[in-house]
């Protein structure tokens, strides 16, 4: 009996795959496009992908706003939304395990601009489309990147209510805080004994204190380096730091910065710099935190 | 009027120009531009200055010069020492692997918190030495089978290098969260110096530091051949072992306070030599002087070398350190290998 049942079974299963295979290439021949990647790649993807690894946390933050279902792997780094973390990981960013990824069985690999061309070219081999997707640094490049990515995964819809969304929010901040008096601000990229690093002028974080109208205290400077002379000199009013790594903790008991006038008057504060530090969905979320820290009680 | 200039005095004149010039260039230079009267003002006078001015080089500036100072002479003379030790011109405490093994136990007390006794010093520099010893001995267990063969020295020392440089990696993968203030201090930098460090540090370095000039002779000594020590009366085994326990402690401070910072240590006693090939007396006091000096002028240039952003100084001293290291090696080649 269990054996009639079990070649039954087998009749089964090997029929299914033999329609569905007939059926997959139906769909293969009218419903992939070639599409050009930020590394300039031609490659050939499915039109309505629905298994869907992605190699960088911002990729991963979008498509999770998009549409979660259609993830089915992220990076060790990507941690936002929380049920992400419920998803297999592929190892680290730059270097991912590709033996991982083929198990997933994914339809499309997308990463960010932190993913090595090469290493998608390895994916791209193994007959998984494999892409880069990135934009400028700056909320109107994460604007294209979502509004890119939704035109990918098949929800364009989606993507625009979501741009849409964010422009509210980012004009009402910028509205509000157009008229209200700046304190001084260091926002920490870096700290310790190799060296100070700050968001220069010039820098998207940088552009995000100007659209808000703050005044950033490394607004000369152009690009990320910055010293400890120079902190010292300036003396914020407030500063910013990651809440992540234990940071505020490490910075404020580190001399000299325990001499700062802001450590002093207790006026460090945290923030989830993911939102600003991730070209994504919570750029305009991030914005309004930064506004919230640097107007305090006005805003 | 009748000049007695010889190659000693221009040189011992030279080395006063040159050191006054240095701090004062450490003094007066960084990212933030002081001008001329403004240092001299707050050196001076103390008036008509602006606050945040006069805290840089009251509280950043001069801390930094005077740790730099202590660890540029505890480095240089630790490497003149080695390199009677083993008799062995290419050793320093970086090549042997000695400053790997106390970044080591610096990571293991910060991953670990054991930061005992006041703010965390004495707990890194404990555990900083016990690692540095250990890799020490091997060395010296090494080395001394070997009659300091050039080549096994050098390779010992790359292969504790390499096995300590890994486990502290490994520690830090593990403990992603402390990797900013450890990963990068590993090549070494003054930008953190406080004066509380130096006053904790300093009398124990200064102190090691006469220990181990006062040791002049026999390390002469330890030069000659083992039967013409004892002849002399110098247990050649005990008083190796003590310097190397010194040198190592003072090793490990310097570590403990400025990350690993290298060849230090193989350049400033090797030029020491080439002018003055004579007795410890003289080589250890000058290897110290210079050796100031010159990690000084280094961390200047870490200072100033890229604008807005100071490098750590183990960068500096190994682009002067790597080909003088070649330069050295081939040199050698010919008598020790």
């Amino acid at each position: 009996m269990k054996k009639i049942l079990f070649i039954f079974l087998f009749l089964l299963v090997s029929l299914n795959s033999v329609f569905s295979e007939g059926s997959k290439e139906e769909i293969n021949i009218s419903k992939t496009s070639t599409i050009l990647d930020s590394y300039q790649r031609e490659v050939k993807i499915p039109n309505n992908p629905k298994r869907i690894i992605s190699l960088g946390p911002n990729i991963t933050e979008i498509i999770g706003a998009l549409n979660f279902d259609k993830l089915v792997g992220r990076t060790d780094f990507c941690d936002f939304p929380k049920q992400v973390l419920e998803l297999d990981s592929i190892g680290n960013i730059t270097n991912p395990n590709i033996e991982k990824i083929v198990e997933l069985n994914p339809d499309l690999v997308i990463g960010s601009a932190h993913c090595p061309k090469d290493v998608l070219e390895s994916i791209t081999k193994l007959n998984i489309p494999a892409i880069a997707l990135y934009d400028d640094n700056s909320i109107e490049g994460s604007n294209k990147l979502i509004e890119q990515i939704g035109k990918i995964i098949n929800e364009d819809e989606k993507a625009i209510s979501i741009i849409e969304e964010n422009n509210k929010l980012i004009k009402s901040i910028i509205q509000k805080t157009k008229d209200l008096e700046s304190k001084s601000a260091y926002y920490v990229v870096g700290f310790g004994s190799w060296g100070d690093f700050s968001c220069g002028g010039d820098t998207y974080i940088g552009k995000m204190f100007d659209l808000i109208s703050a005044d950033n205290i490394a607004k000369n400077v152009s690009g990320w380096n910055y010293s400890i002379e120079q902190l010292i000199e300036k003396d914020p009013d407030i500063i910013i730091i990651s809440k992540y790594f234990d940071s505020k903790n490490q910075f404020i008991n580190t001399y000299p910065y325990s001499t700062l006038k802001a450590v002093r008057e207790n006026k460090v504060y945290e923030i989830d710099n993911n939102m600003l530090d991730r070209q994504g969905v919570r750029n305009a979320q991030g914005l309004l935190e930064l506004a919230k820290i640097i107007y305090q009680d006005e805003f | 009027m009748n000049f007695r200039i010889n190659k000693a005095s221009i040189f011992i004149i030279t080395s006063i120009i040159l050191g006054v010039f240095t701090i004062f260039l450490s003094i007066s230079k960084g990212s933030v531009k002081i001008p001329f009267n403004e240092v001299i003002n707050i050196l001076l006078h103390n008036e008509n200055v602006q606050n945040s001015h006069k805290f840089i080089i009251i509280n950043l500036r001069i801390p930094r010069t005077i740790s730099a100072i202590m660890v540029g002479m505890s480095l240089s003379l630790c490497g003149a020492i080695f390199q009677t030790l083993f008799k062995n011109p290419l050793t320093e405490p970086y090549l042997l692997g000695i400053s790997s093994g106390a970044a080591l136990g610096v990571t293991i007390a910060s991953v670990f918190n054991l930061f005992v006794f006041v703010n965390g010093i004495w707990g890194t520099f404990a555990f900083s030495f016990i690692f540095a010893l250990l890799s020490a001995f091997i060395i010296f267990t090494l080395a001394g089978k070997n009659k300091s063969s050039l080549l096994i020295l050098l390779l010992s020392g790359l292969a504790i290098n390499f096995f300590f440089s890994a486990l502290n990696s490994l520690l830090l993968y593990f403990n992603r969260d402390k990797l900013q203030n450890i990963i990068f201090w590993q090549m070494g930098s003054f930008t953190l110096s406080s004066y509380e460090k130096i006053l904790y540090t300093s009398p124990i370095m200064i102190i090691l530091i006469i220990i181990l000039l006062s040791k002049s002779k026999e390390l002469d000594v330890l030069l000659l051949s083992e039967d013409t020590a004892k002849s002399i009366g110098v247990n050649v085994k005990k008083q190796r072992i003590f310097i190397l326990i010194i040198t190592t402690l003072l090793t490990s401070i310097c570590v403990g306070i400025a990350g690993t910072i290298g060849f230090i240590g193989l350049i400033i006693p090797h030029i020491v030599k080439l002018i003055f090939p004579l007795k410890h007396r003289i080589i250890l006091p000058l290897s110290l002087y210079l050796g100031a000096i010159f990690t000084l002028f280094c961390d200047v240039i870490a200072r100033l070398l890229i604008t807005n952003t100071e490098i750590p100084i183990g960068i500096i001293t190994a682009l002067f350190g790597a080909p003088f290291f070649i330069y050295v090696l081939k040199k050698a080649k010919a008598n020790i290998l």
